[in-house]
């Protein structure tokens, strides 16, 4: 117990931190939380949805801390807004990248953690507000949209389902790519229960590399490391 | 969780906490769903198979594989003279000579004739993945390469489409020389899926009709005309016997086996106008199944074998009825068009097969029973007796060209096509076995 009590502070470092997270969240929860893009272009284009992977992975903590919860309470004004913030985790995720250090974009070690949290908390968090309301909704540079359609059209122009293949069918790939664009994995997340329709996706996606990614190291970072592909067809006869 | 840990594990724990909830706002990961597809035929190469023997070998193996896996339209074939190397083991294969061609499977093999005949080892690649998809080896008798190479194009198939191949089953045919002469022959044939091994089963001076098999593969009906009218005759392929079931006054026509094999559904018409019977092959009784002035006919059943579905003019033009063999329910299935006919249940009880008029020409067209949607999968103009592949894949169906009759086969969902290479004389009546 007393051992305990050397870890305060890094306690309450981490509980401002949620509360930063939270009013994050909060703050962006009124703008449109996907988006929903309809080529209308390309009729092989198909329907791109963005669902916001990385949801989940927010969404265990606030529960998985019961005791800090009580202590988060007695913070700023956001908190009330907070409350419906599962669903509104989605979008949040690239903003804060940005207002973290640029050199500090590739975040994968825990180590480098510690001082990015403690420039987030450096900043001012009405201008990040601000920023966030007047990035009209959307908190993802322009650019990535294109990159992603053009990565969806490349796997729709390869994706050739076997004869076994049915409407409802679906299964998720992991892509991993490099800045360059090249395919690095390719990860089966979930079957579709049929191996032949997974493998088409899987073919599907080895054809269509290498991909069209962003320059930008930060945005291929944050959008294009790893890239979670969902094949589920629903323009088959059966 | 929280109040489990000791003082000493406190800090990983809550670096790993200021982890969970750094990472995933460091990543916007996509996350992108796709419905639509290309269904382009996959690229699929098959290496000429190594022999292994003394002298030449009887036949290539790779190029019967090759040609079964092309006319299931499902892949796009390299030829053998595009192949940068022609490996017979996995271990020689370099991927890359196949990934720069944008090759995604190839299937690699050798034979050699054993003691008991001939036995081949074969290998189906992932260029892509780069992984062995299987690596087996098959015996056959002397004499059956044919049908050992069929298998191997069956196992590639069922890996790649997640469907059984069907490259190993049979067909019967009747094949018509010198019609309107003096000459005229009937001959009740069968051969292998691709054309090849034709044999004669029955020979004739006058019609042979609607020849179809026993679900065991073992044993087919038919309707012969030898002895100057119709009756219905069952006949071994193995031995030829023959045993003449029916040859009632008038009609005796269109016998088809029930799935389990123990009864026929067929047409006579001793009662005046046709209608359908089920006849117990064990005790040889006979059952009328329907009863009606209009003309019932073509029966078949379905794949539970709890029901028959038949062809009736009962209203009005031709349509198809289905009738419950227990109960004797009736049921009306085709709305679409004056004129369907001739109809097959797919295995999947979902989708029927027939013969559809549209403005008047006859087309093969499917119709999905849930939906009650009709889909013309053919082009030609005479189109008749659809049979569907066991896989339930492809059906053949009789059609004419240039003024004769041929063989044709179109995939269940019409997107492939191939004519069976003719022969002479005029061909109909095809029937497609089951798995052998």
């Amino acid at each position: 117990m007393a051992g305990l009590r050397a870890y305060l502070w890094p306690l309450a470092w981490a509980l401002l931190f949620h509360v930063v997270a939270l009013g994050l969240f909060s703050a962006n929860w009124s703008s449109p939380p996907a988006l929903r893009q309809n080529s209308t272009a390309e009729p092989m284009m198909a329907e791109l949805l963005t669902l916001v992977a990385p949801a989940p992975k927010p969404a265990p903590k606030p529960k998985a801390k019961p005791r800090p919860a009580p202590k988060t309470k007695a913070t700023p004004k956001t908190q009330k807004k907070a409350a419906p913030a599962p669903l509104a985790e989605a979008p949040a995720p690239a903003r804060p990248e940005k207002a973290a250090p640029e050199r500090n974009a590739p975040p994968a070690a825990p180590e480098p953690e510690k001082p990015s949290l403690q420039e987030v908390l450096g900043t001012d968090f009405e201008d990040a507000l601000a920023a966030e309301a007047s990035s009209d909704g959307s908190d993802r540079p322009e650019a990535v949209g294109s990159y992603e359609a053009d990565l969806m059209a490349r796997i729709v122009s390869q994706w050739s389902r076997p004869p076994s293949a049915r409407n409802g069918m679906s299964c998720d790939l992991r892509l991993a790519l490099v800045p360059t664009g090249e395919l690095v994995s390719v990860t089966l997340v979930r079957s579709s229960g049929n191996a032949a329709f997974d493998r088409s996706a899987e073919l599907a996606v080895r054809r269509a590399a290498p991909f069209q990614v962003p320059e930008d190291p930060a945005v291929f970072d944050a959008y294009f490391r790893s890239v979670t592909v969902t094949f589920s067809p629903n323009d088959l006869r059966y | 969780m929280v109040l489990a840990f000791s003082g000493r594990r406190l800090p990983s724990l809550l670096l790993l906490w200021v982890a969970l909830a750094l990472g995933p706002l460091a990543r916007g990961e996509l996350a992108i769903e796709i419905t639509q597809g290309v269904d382009a035929p996959v690229p699929v190469a098959v290496v000429p198979f190594a022999w292994q023997g003394r002298g030449r070998p009887p036949e290539d193996l790779g190029k019967i594989i090759r040609f079964d896996l092309a006319r299931s339209g499902q892949f796009a074939m390299t030829a053998p003279e595009d192949m940068l190397s022609l490996p017979s083991r996995p271990e020689e294969l370099y991927v890359r000579d196949w990934r720069v061609q944008g090759i995604a499977y190839v299937l690699l093999g050798s034979v050699r004739p054993t003691e008991s005949g001939l036995e081949a080892r074969y290998a189906l690649f992932d260029v892509f993945a780069e992984r062995l998809l299987f690596d087996e080896t098959l015996e056959a008798p002397p004499g059956q390469l044919r049908a050992l190479a069929h298998r191997i194009s069956d196992r590639a198939y069922e890996q790649l489409t997640g469907i059984p191949g069907a490259f190993s089953t049979r067909l019967l045919y009747v094949v018509a020389q010198n019609i309107a002469t003096e000459a005229e022959t009937f001959r009740l044939e069968m051969a292998d899926a691709d054309g090849a091994n034709a044999q004669t089963l029955l020979k004739s001076r006058e019609p042979i009709l609607s020849a179809s098999w026993s679900p065991d593969g073992q044993t087919v009906v038919y309707v012969s005309f030898e002895t100057g009218k119709p009756a219905i005759y069952l006949q071994e392929i193995a031995t030829g016997r023959r045993e003449k079931l029916t040859d009632f006054e008038g009609l005796n026509g269109s016998p088809v086996f029930s799935p389990d094999g123990k009864q026929l559904a067929l047409v006579l018409s001793a009662g005046g106008n046709p209608d359908i019977f089920v006849l117990d092959l064990e005790t040889r009784k006979l059952r009328q199944l329907t009863r009606h002035f209009a003309i019932d006919t073509e029966p078949s059943w379905t794949a539970d074998g709890e029901a028959v579905i038949f062809t009736s003019n009962r209203g009005g033009g031709p349509q198809i009825y289905k009738m419950n063999v227990r109960s004797r329910a009736i049921e009306r299935l085709t709305f679409v068009g004056d004129y369907n006919a001739r109809a097959r249940m797919l295995a999947d009880g979902r989708y029927l097969i027939f013969v559809h008029r549209q403005d008047g020409i006859f087309h093969i067209a499917t119709q999905d029973l849930e939906r009650g949607t009709v889909q013309i999968l053919t082009e030609t103009s005479l189109d008749e007796s659809p049979s569907v592949a066991p896989n339930g894949s492809m059906a053949i169906y009789a059609t004419r060209s240039n003024g004769r009759g041929i063989l044709a086969v179109v995939s269940i969902d019409g997107r492939v096509k191939y004519r069976l290479p003719s022969t002479e004389g005029d061909v109909r009546e095809p029937a497609w076995s089951p798995f052998l």
